[in-house]
């Protein structure tokens, strides 16, 4: 019961770092072959991103919620 | 006179409160990010060198990515007292985040010979890259901490603020490095 | 001996001593491997500061707790030293009331020696032409004076914050107390960097340090940079502290809207130091790393821009000013309904306009810049956001004011010092409108007008509640009543003086008297308002003098103070003078609001009888 608690947040971890990779790929891409006004895209992408590591990977949430 | 050396304050719970100051100088921090993020734009605008290696930026950015993968799994393992595990993942932690400082050494080496620090795009870029493995650097020494001996005795007693704390420094990092590398590689 | 081997400040000027050595030692080294001369007076006294720095630390046992947690060594329960009493003031203490007290005591030592400096410098300026001074002596004294009281007030108000809200929110200490004695140790080693920079060759760029004459001033310059980046971190990590310490350590039942004002005050001064700090550290430090290493962040040769520096500075020297003042408008608030025995006035809009003064403060940066060729564009959108700071703190005002209104006001000298602090902000506050305007801006840019408004906002915001919040937190303090015959002398002085001093500076600024020179064209006439505001300086001067004997001679044979000698009652005043180690050994139970005065059957706080004085509240 507690291992399989352990396994199913491992996986979720799992989930977000692929999330986030290809987020990175489409940035690269996005970078490297528009030359120009690419950056509304981009800091779109790095603010989802971010978001993402802040909410999945920091628990920015334990802030304000009372206990998990 | 009583001197308080350590406030056990029976009505609050401590890792909450370690939890907000930590967060809070996480905050503080990413303004230095921002303020270097703010030079970059108001001295260079989007300008960025052909000789700027993206494929190399884009390859120690996943790097980071993993890195920042196994110290969430680290962080779990020892929130669910797997110590065995913990030692594992933050180990390749460590490992990936070195990866990442040898990836910043050889876009160093590359800039020394393109775009020196006394040049525009070279002091924006010598000082951004600087700052970040700076705090690369400390994050390694401090995931370094938390695997010593004296650690372990307090994951066994179910504590784990000192790993939570060094795991979140350590995706601050990643977090600073999200933006930064559009910042210095993409942007045009 | 090993009595004063005992003392961290003795461990730590010795480890420092040789930490910097060593830092020396390894920077000739270093240049010696790369090829080029071993002596660098920049690079060397930069890496012996900093290795240097971190020794002393080391020394005072500053890790100490940090290195036992991470090593797993059991806790130590109370270091139970056989030490007098006094010592502990001079060693690496944890308890926020020592840390209150150090914080202060550095803060005065500091406004010594600045104020000396600045007095020195007018003595040049009383009349025209050069009497004993070279332009740069001149120069270096009024920067250090800038700079050196800036860093004063910082301290102060670290000092009034740690030793007050911890009480007045009913916890036991701060949220970090070993974090909090950290903040406070790294002070002294910058302090003593503000009193190299003198004979390191001084610096003659005023306290803004603007580049490109930061990056090409002697080595003053970097001893400054150094000390100042230093507070800025002890300024940081106090916020941290701070923030923390009210956030998730107030008693059961203390309510955002059951917070004192100065708590509120703390509040938005906290957040602005945690977040704007980091710029003006990022802007010296890029003056520290332009000076030392091939980076060109203001060398437009190098790809730098000028205006970047100003930019980078002014994002936090702007809020700064509300960093300074807000803890002091706090006081005020605390001082006035005690002494006119009336709740504060509008409680809710003055805990909020604390915010909102925070708030649009962080936004008007650019209106130091009007003159300084940035973005034209800029100049109206700042001069809107400037315009509008006003009103936040016109509620303050508007506040204190009602609350007096037909209150039974008694003039002791927390009171009087109040009321100076009122007429004297709201002289600032009034000339300051228009130096955000552009087109009158651009015409008393660098004078003496400008001087003299903040002169007035920071007397007003800061110097006059600080001496306010010394009189009336002495008692509770040091158990002593300060003598009041000689604070009515120091107050009386001390108001006359400043007046004398500044009123004339707006007459000479809109005369044409300029900021920062040594010297002016005798045919301006301006000579008798000159030497005027130099006396009144000197009168300020004398005011102080009798201040510190009144705090010498008081400490020494004071009336006792009882726990509560005004009547307050906020939660500070209901233990002991001076309270116990731990403040409330039981949690107090907050169950009103602390402005309640003259309102039959309000309370503001249980404190359970073993908890303190077990005195009754007053009403
Ligand atoms: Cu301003």
């Amino acid at each position: 019961m507690h291992s399989r608690h352990l396994e199913v947040k491992l996986r979720l971890g799992f989930k977000v770092f692929a999330t986030l990779t290809a987020l990175k790929i489409i940035e690269y891409v996005v970078g490297t072959s528009i030359n120009r006004g690419a950056w509304p895209y981009l800091s779109m992408m790095a603010v989802v991103g971010a978001w993402a590591i802040l909410h999945y990977f920091m628990h920015i949430p334990q802030l304000w919620r009372r206990k998990e | 006179m009583n001197m308080v050396t350590s406030i056990t304050t029976d009505w609050e719970d401590r890792g909450a409160i370690n939890r907000v100051g930590l967060w809070l100088f996480i905050l503080s921090d990413s303004f230095l990010f921002i303020a270097i993020i703010f030079t970059r734009f108001y001295l260079q605008g989007v300008q960025r060198p052909s000789e700027l290696n993206q494929l190399l930026g884009f390859v120690i950015s996943v790097v980071l990515l993993l890195s920042s993968l196994f110290a969430y799994r680290g962080e779990t393992a020892a929130a669910y007292g797997d110590i065995r595990r913990f030692r594992y993942n933050i180990l390749a932690t460590i490992g990936l985040g070195s990866l990442f400082l040898v990836g910043v050494g050889v876009e160093w080496a590359e800039g020394f010979r393109f775009f020196p620090p006394s040049t525009g795009f070279g002091t924006v870029f010598f000082t951004l890259t600087g700052f970040h493995a700076f705090h690369v650097f400390t994050g390694i020494l401090g995931l370094l901490l938390i695997l010593l001996p004296g650690q372990k005795k307090r994951l066994g007693e179910g504590s784990y603020w000192g790993v939570e704390a060094m795991v979140k420094y350590w995706h601050f990092v990643d977090v600073a490095w999200v933006f930064i590398f559009p910042t210095l590689y993409l942007v045009s | 001996m090993s009595t004063i081997w005992k003392l961290g400040v003795i461990r730590g000027i010795v480890f420092g001593l040789v930490g910097t050595v060593a830092g020396m030692a390894i920077t000739m080294l270093l240049r010696t491997a790369l090829g080029l001369s071993a002596w660098n007076s920049g690079q060397a006294t930069a890496l012996g500061s900093f290795v240097g720095l971190i020794a002393y630390l080391g020394g005072l046992g500053a890790f100490n707790g940090w290195v036992g947690w991470v090593l797993g060594w059991p806790e130590k329960e109370h270091d139970a030293t056989e030490l007098p009493n006094w010592t502990r003031y001079f060693g690496f203490h944890t308890n926020h009331k020592t840390i209150g007290v150090q914080y202060m005591v550095t803060s005065l030592l500091v406004i010594i020696v600045a104020g000396i400096y600045q007095l020195i410098a007018r003595l040049e300026t009383a009349q025209p032409g050069l009497q004993f001074m070279t332009p740069r002596t001149y120069n270096s004294l009024i920067s250090l004076h800038g700079i050196m009281m800036l860093g004063a007030v910082l301290l102060g108000i670290s000092g009034m914050i740690n030793y007050l809200v911890p009480l007045m929110i009913g916890a036991r200490d701060m949220a970090f107390p070993r974090l909090n004695a950290l903040s406070y140790w790294v002070t002294p080693p910058s302090v003593l960097f503000f009193l190299f920079s003198l004979p390191a060759g001084g610096f003659d760029t005023g306290w803004t340090a603007y580049a490109p004459l930061s990056v090409r001033a002697p080595l003053g310059m970097q001893f400054m940079l150094l000390a100042f980046y230093l507070v800025g971190w002890s300024s940081i990590l106090g916020s941290v502290n701070f923030l923390t310490t009210i956030f998730k350590l107030r008693a059961p039942g203390m309510g955002l809207f059951r917070m004192p004002i100065f708590v509120w005050a703390t509040l938005a001064t906290a957040f602005l130091q945690l977040i704007f700090t980091q710029f003006v550290g990022i802007a010296f430090l890029m003056v520290l790393l332009e000076r030392l290493t091939p980076l060109g962040f203001f060398d437009p040769n190098k790809g730098g821009n000028v205006i970047l520096y100003q930019h980078l500075f002014w994002i936090y020297s702007h809020p700064a000013v509300y960093i300074f003042v807000l803890p002091g408008l706090g006081v005020i608030s605390e001082v006035v309904p005690v002494f006119s025995r009336k709740p504060l006035f509008g409680y809710r809009a003055v805990a909020l306009s604390s915010l909102g003064i925070a708030l649009g403060g962080a936004l008007v940066w650019g209106h130091h810049m009007f003159a300084a060729g940035m973005e034209s564009w800029l100049r109206i959108p700042f001069m809107f956001t400037t315009l509008l700071v006003a009103v936040p703190t016109g509620v303050k005002i508007f506040s204190w004011l009602a609350t007096m209104w037909l209150g039974k006001i008694h003039l002791d000298t927390p009171m009087l010092f109040a009321l100076t602090a009122i007429v004297v902000f709201l002289i600032g506050g009034i000339t300051g409108v228009p130096n955000g305007i552009v087109p009158v801006d651009l015409y008393v840019h660098d004078t003496y007008w400008v001087t003299s408004h903040f002169h007035h906002t920071l007397f007003g915001g800061f110097v006059f509640p600080m001496m306010a919040a010394i009189y009336f937190w002495f008692p509770k303090v040091t158990g002593r009543l300060l003598n009041e015959r000689l604070g009515k002398v120091h107050w009386s002085v001390m108001t006359a003086g400043f007046f004398i001093t500044y009123e004339p500076m707006f007459w000479l600024g809109l005369n044409g008297m300029r900021r920062r020179i040594v010297d002016y064209d005798p045919a301006m006439g301006l000579g008798t308002m000159n030497l005027v505001t130099t006396i009144g300086g000197y009168l300020i001067a004398l005011s102080m003098l009798v201040f510190f004997i009144n705090l010498v001679a008081s400490l020494w044979r004071g009336a006792t103070a009882s726990a509560n000698p005004w009547r307050s009652r906020t939660l500070e005043w209901q233990v002991s003078s001076p309270p116990p180690g731990e403040n409330f050994p039981v949690p107090p139970r907050v169950v009103g609001s602390p402005y309640g005065y003259g309102i039959p059957g309000s309370v503001h706080v249980i404190v359970s009888p073993t908890g303190g004085s077990g005195e009754k509240q007053a009403t």
